[in-house]
């Protein structure tokens, strides 16, 4: 754990040390705001759900970009070499700069924290339907960058490793739009691996173990699967 | 040589490929039983015991397969990757077995009642309820949800929800012509519900509805029990005197109330006979011809034997009645009806002294009404008075009157109130009731002393199409349905009542949230990351 920790925060360091950070943080936080205000603005309705719902797509481009480079710039620079030879295993690289990705996009969470509380200000949101949506974003957003992990690990470009997070969490964000025309035993799979529908749940006030449990495994399984890829480059 | 073969036996390798049996049958049922299913919760238990245990022995590293030098990074490397994404999908189908939610609501929007949790526990046979909702709306989104619980309380709901936009044959195959209606099927028995079965309202602010409610688990709830319980409701919609046609004029009329849980059937007695031992209310909804004595002898029957009767007159303005018959069967329940047409300028809908808007009297029809400040307008409505004199079983209680300032019209071209029969408040709503008897079991809700027989109105031009939707119209009638069936409701269950959460902003304050949002706090975070950025090259 300690050495998990370690890779974390170097990785946390780099991220806060770097322009890239800031200018995306400011970028998406520029978007939500905008979709927050005009909700408020439009329906006048004590609520941040509809900015959450559309905070989710954002983030499908956000998150492989801050993370595209994790495991992708360590091949391209040749540092993995150094990097995995210390007494680390790749598992903990792995879950260490998905951390420091994390706490980076978990600040920027806390952050948004500031629109319900504009909220509470002017009406009287529901609490338990703000901190769901919320805990519900977090764990979309932890699926999404383990997802950007993955793809990082798929090669030593980081434009590749970017543009392939981003075309995987599409994919995961369309899927179940098939469900309705495939019909059984298709159609209820592809509807059940839609990340959206997972998320729309927690954003109504409801928080269900089945949504956890698929973020959680989602997120175990592209690191898992990011720890294998990597793990498989010392022995190819 | 036991020894030698169990030595011989490569436990290990046992393990394996036990663990992969299990994993496969847990997919093999996850695909065919969908998230339930007692053979996926055995397989899929099974399977996560056994890849443990497979793991925690040694697992792939013992296998003399994999011993080779050759194959044992990428066959061991794959088969384990294999291993752990379908440990992943067996602890997401059971995961989807397991009821284990919680509603933050602050109102328990998505909780279902006691009630509903037990008639879902208790189901035998399968509900498949096809929803037939545009993508997108808040409405689906709100019937989604609830259907869900559903789900989750019984595995013998079945939900689907279908755009009626995308696969428009489906919803002509279920012969749906509107969006928002839901079709609930279960042993061979179908219910259509429409959206406005799905809402109440309390009133209008402007020409909106105000105080909406969605009153969702109500009406599935109850739709359920009706189909698996058999316990409904048959109308009987007397014809053969021109009257309206339930499948024309009363379209809406019919669409609503079966959505309210109730069978619709027309009955011609010139044709069909007295009214079949399966009727539970007879509705007389605005003759243009009088019923046939005998017609008169056979409802005044079916009264007397327990059956119940709405009567909607029409207005019959002249100076003798033109519906003889008719007019008895009122007389006979303690009522007469005047041969008129209620004018009240002062309640007239939009200044229509022929179309007035009844004030109620305080009854288990119109307290509903009453208390959601709901309007209703009777257009063309005949006056009615009790019988002074009357000698019968059946007592009567006024339920709707005009103003002080109504008179009884009889020439409609000519309204004159000098030459009315009546001036003032006028009648033109009653409940009959007789006395219950002792014997009788009381149903829950009900008055203990009497039992309703009869709603008797003046008009019945206000169930048709154009009219039904108006404010409380569609309630009078299905209060009028539930106390003449003695079942205050087949459930009660509440609806939900959200809270209003509404922002109130000024201009001033609604573009500092704009700027703020969508500049101030991007740019304070840009602030930092430069003042960071400035130290570090400093360094």
């Amino acid at each position: 754990m300690r050495k998990i920790w370690i890779v974390a925060k170097r990785e946390l360091m780099t991220y806060l040390q770097t322009p890239m950070a800031y200018a995306l943080m400011a970028g998406f936080l520029m978007i939500t705001g905008y979709f927050f205000s005009m909700s408020l603005l439009g329906s006048r309705a004590a609520s941040v759900q509809s900015m959450l719902g559309n905070a989710g797509l954002i983030l499908v481009f956000v998150a492989p970009i801050l993370t595209m480079r994790l495991l992708a710039d360590e091949d391209r620079q040749g540092t993995s070499e150094i990097l995995f030879t210390t007494p680390v295993s790749v598992g903990q690289v792995v879950v260490g700069k998905f951390a420091g990705a994390l706490m980076i996009m978990t600040a920027l969470l806390l952050i948004m924290l500031v629109f319900p509380l504009v909220v509470d200000q002017f009406g009287n949101p529901d609490w338990g339907v703000v901190l769901s949506g919320y805990f519900g974003f977090w764990l979309m957003m932890t699926a999404f960058l383990a997802a950007g992990v993955f793809t990082s690990s798929l090669t030593d470009s980081q434009l590749v490793a970017g543009v392939a997070g981003v075309a995987l969490l599409l994919l995961l964000w369309v899927i179940d739009w098939a469900a309705g025309s495939l019909g059984a035993p298709i159609g209820p799979i592809l509807a059940r691996l839609s990340i959206t529908n997972h998320f729309v749940e927690f954003n109504r006030g409801i928080i269900d173990t089945k949504n956890i449990v698929f973020y959680l495994s989602l997120t175990f399984g592209f690191l898992f699967l990011g720890t294998r890829i990597v793990e498989s480059r010392r022995w190819r | 040589m036991k020894k030698n073969l169990a030595s011989r036996i490569d436990w290990r390798s046992i393990l394996g490929i036990l663990s992969l049996v299990a994993l496969a049958a847990t997919v093999i049922s996850y695909l065919i039983y969908e998230t339930r299913g007692s053979a996926m919760r055995v397989s899929g238990t099974a399977a996560i015991v056994l890849v443990a245990a497979y793991l925690a022995s040694g697992g792939l590293g013992q296998l003399r397969f994999f011993r080779s030098r050759q194959f044992f990074r990428g066959s061991a490397s794959t088969v384990y990757t294999v291993a752990v994404i379908g440990i992943l999908i067996v602890v997401n189908a059971l995961a989807g077995q397991a009821n284990w939610r919680w509603d933050l609501t602050h109102e328990g929007m998505f909780t279902l009642s006691d009630q509903t949790v037990s008639i879902l526990q208790d189901l035998r046979d399968d509900v498949h309820i096809t929803a037939f909702f545009p993508e997108g709306s808040g409405i689906t989104d709100e019937v989604e949800s609830l259907l869900r619980e559903y789900q989750y309380h019984s595995s013998h709901v079945h939900v689907n929800f279908v755009d009626p936009d995308r696969e428009p044959a489906l919803a002509r195959q279920y012969e749906v012509t509107r969006p928002f209606t839901t079709i609930v099927e279960s042993g061979g028995q179908t219910r259509a519900i429409s959206g406005q079965n799905l809402y109440d309202f309390s009133g209008y602010t402007g020409n909106e509805p105000s105080d909406i409610q969605f009153r969702g688990e109500q009406t599935f709830t109850r739709t359920i029990m009706q189909l698996t319980q058999n316990i409904e409701a048959n109308l009987y919609f007397i014809t053969g005197h021109g009257e309206a046609d339930l499948y024309g004029e009363y379209a809406s009329l019919r669409t609503y109330i079966r959505g309210e849980g109730y069978q619709t059937k027309q009955w011609n007695p010139g044709r069909d006979g007295a009214l079949p031992d399966d009727a539970d209310v007879a509705v007389l909804a605005g003759p243009t011809r009088d019923l046939h004595p005998n017609e008169a002898t056979n409802l005044r029957d079916f009264v007397d034997g327990g059956g119940k009767l709405m009567l909607l007159a029409g207005a019959a303005p002249g100076d003798e009645s033109r519906f003889p018959n008719l007019d008895s069967l009122g007389e006979y329940l303690g009522i007469r009806m005047r041969p008129d047409a209620v004018a009240d300028p002062a309640r007239g809908y939009y200044m229509d002294a022929f179309s007035p808007v009844p004030r109620m009297d305080y009854h288990p029809v119109t307290e509903k009404l009453i208390e959601a400040e709901l309007l209703t307008v009777l257009p063309l409505s005949r006056s009615m008075h009790a019988i002074e004199d009357y000698a019968g079983e059946y007592q009567s209680k006024r339920i709707l009157f005009s103003s002080p300032e109504a008179w009884s019209e009889t020439n409609l071209s000519a309204p004159n109130p000098a030459n009315a029969e009546a001036q003032g408040v006028l009648a033109m709503g009653f409940a009959v009731t007789r006395p219950r008897d002792p014997e009788e079991e009381v149903p829950e809700g009900a008055d203990p002393e009497t039992e309703p027989v009869a709603v008797l109105l003046g008009s019945s031009a206000f169930l048709e199409s154009d009219l039904f939707g108006f404010q409380g119209n569609s309630d009078l009638f299905v209060s009028s349905l539930q106390w003449l069936i003695d079942r205050p409701d087949l459930i009660a269950i509440g609806p939900k009542r959200p809270i209003p959460r509404q922002v109130f902003l000024s201009p001033d304050q609604g573009r500092m949230i704009f700027y703020g949002s969508t500049l101030g706090l991007p740019f304070a975070v840009l602030l930092i990351g430069a003042i960071v950025w400035l130290r570090r090259r400093n360094l």
